[in-house]
C-alpha cells in the first residue's frame, strides 16, 4: 500500500481527504514533517482558503516540495494546493507560488456569483490517468474563486464553464491538480483519487 | 423558521426552542467543529407557511461544509434553484409521496448524488407536508418504491423520538436496512455517543444530529471520534 502524504501547512479541513484516499485504498499521513514527506510514494496539497496566507504558512516546506516534485514523486494540488503549483497568484497583490506550472491564477469574472459553490461539469479534453474512468461532463464539487491559468495549454486537461471557461483539471508529467474536491464528489471524485492512488504505486 | 435557527419537539411547531438569531454563524461553528455535511431543513416551507432561501443561500455561501437542503422542495424548478445557489443535495420528502418522477428527473439530469429521499415515520407509518399529515403507508413498504427513482440516499427519520433525546428507535431502523439496498443515513433521537456507535455498527451509512448538539450532550468533535475519525 503506498503511502501519501497531506501537507498540513495549516490550511483547511484535511480529514475528508484523508479518508477518502484511504477508502481508495492508501496509507495516509497528515504531516508537515521533512522527514515525513521525503519517504512519501505521493504527496497530496490540499487548501481552502487564500493564496498568500496559504503560501506563507507553507514557506518552511517550499524548497522541499520543489525538489520531490522534480525527483518525480506524484503530487496531486486541490482547490488551493493547485493554485499554489503556479508561478503566481493574483488575489491581493502579487504572491508567488511553487511555480511548478508555468501560469497564474486569477479571479472568475464579475459577470457571475462568487465563490463559485456548488456542483458544475468536467469538459475532457485530453486524455489522462487521472481522469481514467470518468465520463466527460461528470459533475465534481467545486468551492471557490480564483482560478488556474497556465502558460501551456497542453496542461489542461480538462475544462469547466463558470463565466469563463477555465481548466479545472491540470497535468503536466508526475503533477497533477483539480480545482473541485475531489474528497467531495462522491464517486467521481473517488475515481480520481484512486487513479493517483495507482499513479502513486509505479 | 423566520431566518431563525429551531429545534422541534417530534416536529410540532408550538414546541420549538430557539437555538441562534443567525443560522450562518451556527453553520460556521459547525464547519469550525468538523462538520463535513450540514443538514439544514427549511421548516417554514415543509409547513408551507413562507421559505427562507435568502438565509440558505447565506449559508451555503459561508463555505467550507458541503449544506444539503430540506423542506418543502415540491417542484423540480425548486429543487434545480437549491442546487444552484451551490447546494451539495437537495432532500425531497412529500414529493416521494406525490410526485416521484420529480425526484428521477432530477436524479437523472444532475446524478443520484444530488438527490435524497426523506422517508419520515411515526410509528411505523409515512408522514410528509412536515410530518402534519400522515399517510396509511407502512414505511417498509414505502421504500421500496424509493430506490426505482434513483435518489443516491434515503434518509429516514423517526418523528416519535426527533427532538426529545430519548434515544434512536434501533430496530425500526435495522428493519429498514434489511429492506433496502440504498445507502440510509438515520435521525431522530439521537442523544447519546453509543446510540452512534449503535448505529455505526448496524452500518447506516450516516447520521443526522440535531438536538443532542444543540443541547451540549455532547460535541460534534466527540461525535466523529465516537464513530472512528480520527482527528
Amino acid at each position: 500500500m503506498p503511502t501519501i502524504s497531506i501537507v498540513d501547512y495549516g490550511v483547511g479541513n484535511l480529514r475528508s481527504v484523508k479518508k477518502a484516499l484511504e477508502g481508495a485504498g492508501a496509507k495516509t499521513a497528515v504531516t508537515s514533517d521533512q522527514k515525513c514527506l521525503r519517504r512519501s510514494d505521493a504527496i497530496i496539497l490540499p487548501g481552502v482558503g487564500a493564496f498568500r496566507e496559504a503560501m506563507k504558512n507553507l514557506m518552511p516546506m517550499v524548497e522541499l516540495l520543489k525538489q520531490l516534485v522534480k525527483d518525480g514523486v506524484p503530487t496531486l494540488g486541490i482547490c488551493l494546493g493547485l493554485q499554489l503549483l503556479f508561478t503566481r497568484g493574483l488575489e491581493d497583490g502579487k504572491t508567488r507560488g511553487l511555480d511548478l506550472i508555468k501560469g497564474e491564477v486569477a479571479k472568475l469574472p464579475d459577470t457571475v456569483k462568487l465563490p463559485h459553490i456548488g456542483w458544475n461539469n468536467l469538459e475532457i479534453a485530453q486524455e489522462c490517468h487521472i481522469l481514467e474512468g470518468v465520463p466527460s461532463l461528470s459533475y465534481v464539487y467545486f468551492v471557490h474563486s480564483y482560478v488556474p491559468s497556465p502558460i501551456s495549454r497542453r496542461d489542461e486537461v480538462a475544462y469547466t464553464k463558470y463565466g469563463i471557461k477555465f481548466p479545472s483539471v491540470v497535468a503536466r508529467q508526475n503533477i497533477f491538480g483539480t480545482q473541485f474536491h475531489p474528497e467531495k464528489s462522491s464517486k467521481v471524485g473517488l475515481t480520481i483519487l484512486k487513479n493517483f492512488v495507482l499513479i502513486s504505486k509505479r | 423558521m423566520k431566518g431563525k435557527c429551531v429545534r422541534l419537539r417530534q416536529g410540532s411547531p408550538f414546541q420549538r426552542k430557539i437555538y441562534s438569531e443567525d443560522p450562518v454563524q451556527v453553520v460556521r461553528k459547525f464547519s469550525a467543529e468538523g462538520a463535513e455535511l450540514i443538514h439544514l431543513v427549511d421548516l417554514d416551507a415543509a409547513l408551507g407557511v413562507g421559505q427562507n432561501h435568502e438565509v440558505i443561500r447565506r449559508c451555503i455561501e459561508s463555505g467550507i461544509a458541503r449544506i444539503q437542503v430540506a423542506g418543502g422542495i415540491r417542484s423540480v424548478e425548486k429543487a434545480e434553484s437549491i442546487l444552484k445557489l451551490g447546494a451539495y443535495r437537495t432532500v425531497f420528502g412529500t414529493i416521494a409521496a406525490r410526485h416521484s418522477e420529480f425526484i428521477s428527473d432530477i436524479a437523472k439530469r444532475y446524478g443520484a448524488d444530488r438527490v435524497a429521499v426523506a422517508v419520515d415515520a411515526r410509528g411505523e407509518k409515512v408522514n410528509i407536508e412536515g410530518w402534519t399529515q400522515q399517510l396509511d403507508v407502512n414505511y417498509l413498504e414505502f421504500v421500496k418504491s424509493i430506490e426505482s427513482t434513483g435518489a443516491g440516499t434515503l434518509i429516514f427519520t423517526q418523528i416519535d423520538v426527533d427532538g426529545t433525546l430519548k434515544g434512536c428507535k434501533i430496530a425500526g431502523i435495522a428493519k429498514l436496512l434489511g429492506t433496502v439496498k440504498i445507502p440510509v443515513v438515520a435521525s431522530g433521537g439521537i442523544s447519546e455517543l453509543s446510540d452512534l456507535v449503535s448505529l455505526s455498527k448496524l452500518g447506516v451509512s450516516g447520521a443526522i444530529v440535531g438536538t443532542a448538539l444543540y443541547e451540549r450532550r455532547f460535541t460534534l468533535k466527540d461525535a466523529l471520534r465516537a464513530v472512528g475519525y480520527a482527528d
